[in-house]
């Protein structure tokens, strides 16, 4: 079972990416040829293993409000904004998703 | 040593000797930039000259009151595109983040900023970190300053090039798979990839959330623990830097640890005696050149010398490394980057009809073929139907690998190898093929992997003149014992601070 032009299709949707012509052209046969190397992995041992970290615990904080990055920081960056909203391309009665 | 290249140690000890001011290195650093950076391409921004020498005299300022903040106070550094600061924009080398200046520094800036470091801007990098040459960046390529025909390695390889280059002293890169290590290896520098947990990524632009971790370069393993020593430790920001002790690395470089004072090789002879020191088995492999094995085994000639125990280990999943980090680090990036999506910050595509047509068509515009590639895999990888088969194989081989690193320490201290297979490869060489530029970090990524400290220190020159990097790798949150050892290779190996013959005759 590989990577073929469908199946590149099925993820760049998941993924949200258009692909080119080119890039549609390119990457079955790069894809295909990388997950055929690391499934090389299905030849290691693997059953009942469970995860460990090298840090003792992942320290958790208070859980207490706190500011947050000052609003209009944080708007000025957006590529459009009105008011305090970022502002964004017709959601509702457009295409419908499928994916 | 002439002006350009000295240490960041060797400016701090001329700055508080009153021998010469930050004003000065400052503006030197800055023409050495304007002079060398079009052949170089290692800086995406640089900063405004007045804006930098005020900086600059501001330190010399309080070093005058008797008040400098830290020993590296006034002394010049660059830092990675992808680690966010509000004075200069942070592109991570991509177009979709062409001109985007974050509202927030990240936790090493503002560590810099506190120690009185001065920031001359931003260094180019492989789109998002997603590369081994800096070819994947999105504004151009940087050269590396042995030989501009090659690559400086990636993806930290504008950040290697200006260290190697005499523009800065000391600079940062972060480490997801090899992006300090193998790029200070083709450049001739130190790099140091801290233990997962040691550095606080906030404001980090993330690629691979359970491998990223921030680093210090510089032209010597001193400088490096300088360096680390302003950045790490606990950050209630990042919920992943340990609550570990963070010892104060530099100081016991100097004196600290060594019996005696005596020379510096007599010091390193202290530190290598009795050390036990594991060479796996595995990292022997097709596509290691000749002259790298050489280098790797001359180090460990002169470790023997100096008392050290040479051991041979064994890592039996060290084989299956590259396939579990593209199946691990795609999946993390293909999540990670699903914030790309032209409403909150960067590129938006124009002319679309919706909001979904708009995500595709920024992201197709935005991104470029690897990052495209690798986004795709793991959005592969996690899918439905494949999730087992691929991520939770690959997260199982993760675990089985770390723990094959774990029974080799019980038997050595450290473990020390080649940084990458080669010397730095040509420009063009392996953008065609990207299995095979993946196979450029085989032996960088298992630290990452396992969260291990590493170090790629210069062993020696090639016979065409190319710099040839050591790795030593430690236990997690050995960096001390991992510098000590790195610092007493160095002494004996006597292939630190080499310049780079185009940059030799300029250094003054």
């Amino acid at each position: 079972m590989g990577i073929d032009r469908d199946e590149v299709f099925r993820v760049a949707r998941l993924a949200h990416i258009d692909l080119t012509e080119a890039e549609a052209a390119a990457l079955p046969a790069q894809l295909d040829r990388i997950v055929d190397y690391v499934r090389g992995l299905e030849s290691v041992a693997t059953d009942g293993v469970r995860e460990s970290h090298a840090a003792p615990a992942t320290p958790l904080r208070a859980d207490e409000p706190a500011p947050s990055l000052p609003r209009d920081d944080v708007l000025r960056i957006a590529p459009a904004h009105r008011d305090a909203l970022l502002v964004v391309p017709r959601v509702i009665g457009g295409e419908v998703e499928t994916a | 040593m002439s002006g350009a290249f000295r240490t960041a140690r060797e400016m701090a000890d001329d700055l508080r000797a009153g021998r010469t001011d930050s004003e000065t290195i400052v503006s030197e650093s800055l023409d050495r930039i304007a002079r060398h950076d079009g052949a170089l391409h290692a800086c995406l921004s640089v900063a405004d000259r007045g804006a930098a020498l005020e900086a600059a005299r501001r330190q010399d300022r309080v070093r005058a009151e008797g008040r400098a903040p830290s020993p590296l106070a006034g002394v010049p550094i660059l830092v990675k595109d992808n680690i966010s600061t509000r004075a200069f924009p942070t592109t991570c080398g991509s177009r979709i983040l062409a001109g985007y200046r974050p509202p927030y520094d990240a936790h090493v800036v503002e560590r810099l900023e506190s120690a009185g470091l001065v920031l001359l801007g931003k260094t180019n990098m492989d789109e998002f970190a997603m590369g081994s040459s800096t070819e994947n960046s999105a504004f151009g390529p940087s050269r590396n300053p042995w030989d501009l025909d090659r690559v400086p390695g990636g993806s930290s390889g504008g950040s290697t090039a200006a260290v190697a280059g005499g523009l800065v002293p000391l600079a940062l890169g972060s480490d997801t798979g090899g992006s300090v290590r193998q790029p200070a290896s083709f450049c001739g520098v130190a790099g140091l990839k801290p233990t997962y947990g040691r550095v606080s990524r906030y404001g980090l632009v993330a690629f691979g959330s359970s491998l990223d971790q921030i680093g210090p370069i510089a032209r010597s393993v001193e400088d490096v623990a300088l360096l680390l020593d302003v950045i790490g430790g606990r950050d209630p920001r990042d919920a992943t830097t340990a609550e570990v002790e963070m010892p104060r690395h530099a100081e016991r470089l100097r004196g600290g640890g060594a019996r005696g004072a005596g020379s510096a090789a007599g010091a390193a002879g202290d530190t290598l005696r009795g050390l036990r020191i594991g060479l796996p088995r595995e990292f022997v492999v097709d596509g290691l050149d000749a002259e790298v094995a050489d280098a790797v085994a001359r180090a460990l000639d002169r470790a023997r010398e100096a008392g050290a125990e040479v051991r041979d280990v064994s890592l039996p999943r060290v084989a299956h490394g590259i396939a579990t980090y593209y199946i691990v680090a795609t999946a993390e990036a293909s999540s990670n980057l699903a914030r790309y999506d032209g409403v909150k910050y960067g590129l938006r595509a124009g002319g679309t009809d919706g909001l979904r047509a708009m995500y595709h068509a920024t992201r197709r515009e935005g991104f470029g073929a690897e990052v495209k590639r690798r986004i795709l895999l793991g959005t592969f990888a996690l899918s439905s139907g494949y999730y087992d088969a691929y991520y939770a194989k690959a997260q199982a081989v993760r675990e089985l690998l770390r723990r094959d690193f774990a029974r080799a320490f019980e038997e050595v201290d450290l473990i020390v190898g080649p940084t990458a297979p080669t010397p730095a490869f040509r420009l063009g060489e392996k953008t065609d093929d990207p299995l095979t530029m993946y196979l450029s970090d085989i032996y960088t990524l298992p630290a990452n992997l396992a969260e291990l400290p590493g170090i790629s220190i210069p062993a020696a020159l090639s016979r065409s003149g190319l710099p040839i990097g050591l790795q030593i790798l430690a236990r997690p949150f050995d960096e001390a014992r991992m510098l000590a050892a790195a610092h007493a290779f160095e002494s004996r190996l006597g292939a630190a601070g080499a310049i780079p013959p185009r940059f030799a005759e300029s250094a003054a």
